[in-house]
């Protein structure tokens, strides 16, 4: 018999059945469902979470490069090029390349006071900055202003004009976190900044400034960094007879948090190697070069996300198992109701074999078609889930609703696989009928 | 015509609990090929008992038993199934189709289990052999829509199905009215005419009468062997 042969006597049986063999598939159904339901969910869970680390918190894609035992800003090894910063853009996987670097004797005066607090350090990058307000710097001429920077301003203005202290209490409630309140962030951006800097002549220049963004208000982002173009770097080392801009440290983001292992590997081999690498030109072999990032922080929060999946899995898994045991006892009472035709088909040459597919045929279709509305319903199950958490959490932000294509697979695989651990004994029982007391059956 | 079923000294014991059960004691005959026999007995005298082990459901306790010259006790289940396939067509008392499927596909079936008729002509077989028991008209009827005479005739086509050589009928007018039962039985008459081999077992003599060889069973002996 042929498995099409059996598959269509096997059709047949299940249609004959209507109303038993449907309850048998809902059971299959819900337990893939629980279980797709559990998987989609949490891993929408995870990419809101790690999506937040990536863009606002932890900035968790960026893999910092600088030299060992130095602070990076302050630290007197400035030795990762402009050239290095080109050679590590063409890295695939990486989405930008920032420098680390401090304009060389820099001070920021507002209206010809010092922001004292203010450091001004240098950016080669549009997206790496994450912004309250206004745009990234683009040209010379402009500036990306810090949280607390932007508080200072917004209180010298309003003390100027209301001719109040700058320390007055409700003025420093009004001032936080300007770069979220639009009608102070009005008020901000514009505003101009004199930037006081050496050169890479060594020579003393002013500049006057324009405040094109405010930097992110976050407990993990300096609050007192001001971000400006190259055009004001000073430092500068000469490498094979050329003169060239160096910096402190790099910062390469990566697209895919994914990818960010890989892209780290990368980096790694690129500062390994001296010939192509200027930083490594100038520090010569003693010193290391330390490659960071927030991977072992990401691959926490996957592991941990995982155990949080397999154990609400393993919950899901019991619904499963129960629609397995739901599907043994329906086949158990076909092959019982059947016994006759058991004996007929014996009696009519059908071998044990024949006998066996024909009933784990049935099971697995069963189970398969289970397992496949399973999946449909599991995703549905998932958006209303998602729905319903974000709208009992008021305030939680969207969680994306991702699919899982391997999980899929899985889970009609799980059904064959039950639909066949689920008939075996039935199937095996049926298989070993006695064909003359089956005959007798009645 | 050589002999297709021989049956040498053959004995059936059951052991049902502590008795000894003795269903043929020590049974010997043969059957040519293009016989009709009527194997007759009152109930008990184990003429059942002869039809499976004739039809491969069982093996003698003792003696042997050669079904086209080969010897069925060594025999393993898968090859006892296919030899059943192949050489033995069943005609039950309660006819034993297959609810759920049509005339066409329960004559289909054991073509499909015996795998020995290509797949792209069971059908056209299957019509063929519901056309010449008369059931042209009901190829796709479902058993329970037919009467118990062509739900027989559908079960005769099923034996056919795999050109046996042997037609194996257990009373099979036992569930039809005399008249209906006349029919069945001129068909088996038609059947045997055309060469095949047809054994029935039965207690009634009126059925018995339409074979040419009677052999009589009483309590697992034979006890008489009469050629009509």
């Amino acid at each position: 018999m042929s498995f099409r042969e059996a598959l269509k006597l096997s059709w047949t049986n299940i249609r004959a059945h209507k109303l038993r063999n449907a309850l048998a598939v809902l059971s299959v159904t819900i337990g893939i469902a629980a279980v797709i339901a559990i998987v989609t969910m949490t891993t929408g869970l995870q990419d809101a979470l790690l999506d937040t680390l990536t863009k606002d918190l932890l900035r968790a894609n960026m893999i910092t490069v600088n030299v060992e035992g130095s602070a990076g800003l302050f630290g007197t090894a400035q030795v990762f090029s402009s050239r290095d910063v080109e050679q590590l853009r063409k890295i695939a996987g990486v989405k930008a390349v920032d420098v680390i670097g401090r304009v060389r004797g820099d001070a920021l005066y507002f209206n010809n006071r010092r922001l004292l607090d203010a450091t001004t350090r240098i950016t080669t990058s549009v997206d790496l900055i994450p912004l309250d307000a206004g745009r990234a710097v683009l040209a010379k001429g402009e500036i990306v202003i810090g949280a607390r920077i932007a508080e200072i301003i917004c209180r010298r203005i309003f003390a100027e004009e209301r001719q109040i202290s700058e320390n007055d209490e409700a003025l420093k409630e009004e001032c936080k976190s300007p770069g979220t309140k639009p009608d102070l962030t009005r008020r901000i951006l514009g505003q101009s900044l004199k930037l006081r800097f050496l050169g890479t002549d060594g020579q003393l220049s002013e500049d006057e400034l324009q405040i094109v963004g405010i930097v992110k208000d976050s407990q993990f982002i300096s609050g007192t960094a001001c971000y400006v173009s190259p055009a004001y770097q000073g430092f500068t080392e000469i490498i094979d007879g050329v003169e060239v801009p160096v910096y402190a440290g790099i910062i390469v983001s990566v697209a895919d948090l994914n990818q960010l292992g890989a892209v780290k590997k990368a980096v790694e081999e690129y500062f390994h190697n001296p010939n192509s690498s200027d930083a490594r030109k100038l520090l010569g072999e003693e010193k290391k070069i330390e490659i960071n990032t927030l991977e072992e922080i990401i691959n926490e929060i996957k592991k941990n996300f995982l155990q949080f999946t397999a154990f609400l899995g393993a919950i899901a898994l019991v619904a499963l198992l129960v629609g397995m045991i739901g599907v043994m006892n329906i086949m158990l009472i076909t092959v019982k109701e059947r016994t006759r035709e058991i004996g007929v088909m014996k009696a009519t040459g059908a071998t044990r074999g024949a006998v066996l597919k024909l009933f784990l045929t049935e099971s697995t279709i069963i189970c398969t078609v289970g397992a496949g509305l399973g999946v449909l319903f599991g995703m549905f199950l998932s958006v209303w889930f998602i729905k319903l958490t974000v709208a009992l959490a008021q305030g939680l932000r969207e969680i994306p609703f991702v699919l899982v294509p391997d999980w899929y697979l899985i889970a009609v695989g799980t059904g064959i696989a039950v639909g066949i651990a689920s008939g075996l004994y039935p199937a095996w029982q049926a298989a070993r009928v006695n064909p003359i007391e089956a005959l007798r059956y009645e | 015509m050589g002999t297709i079923v021989s049956v040498q000294n053959v004995s059936k014991i059951y052991q049902m609990d502590k008795v000894h059960v003795v269903a043929l004691d020590g049974v010997s005959f043969s059957i040519e090929e293009g016989e009709f026999v009527a194997i007759m007995g009152p109930s008990g005298s184990g003429k059942s008992t002869l039809m499976n082990l004739i039809g491969c459901l069982d093996k003698p306790t003792s003696g042997t038993i050669s079904l086209n010259g080969t010897d069925i006790s060594r025999l393993n289940d898968r090859q006892l199934a296919r030899l059943r396939g192949s050489q033995i067509g069943f005609v039950f008392q309660t006819f034993n189709l297959i609810p759920r499927i049509d005339a066409l596909a329960n004559v289909m079936l054991p073509m499909t289990f015996a795998g020995k008729i290509p797949p792209k002509e069971r059908r056209a077989r299957a019509q063929q052999l519901l056309e010449s028991v008369g059931l042209g008209a009901r190829l796709h009827h479902l058993p329970s829509e037919l009467s118990g005479g062509e739900r027989q005739r559908v079960a005769i086509a099923r034996a056919l199905a795999n050109d046996p050589k042997i037609l194996l009928a257990d009373e099979p007018t036992g569930n039809l009215d005399t008249k209906t039962g006349k029919t069945i039985l001129e068909l088996f008459v038609e059947l045997n005419k055309s060469g095949r081999t047809v054994v029935v077992v039965t207690h009634d003599a009126a059925v018995a009468s339409y074979a040419r060889r009677i052999l009589r069973l009483l309590d697992g002996k034979i006890v008489g062997d009469e050629r009509l």
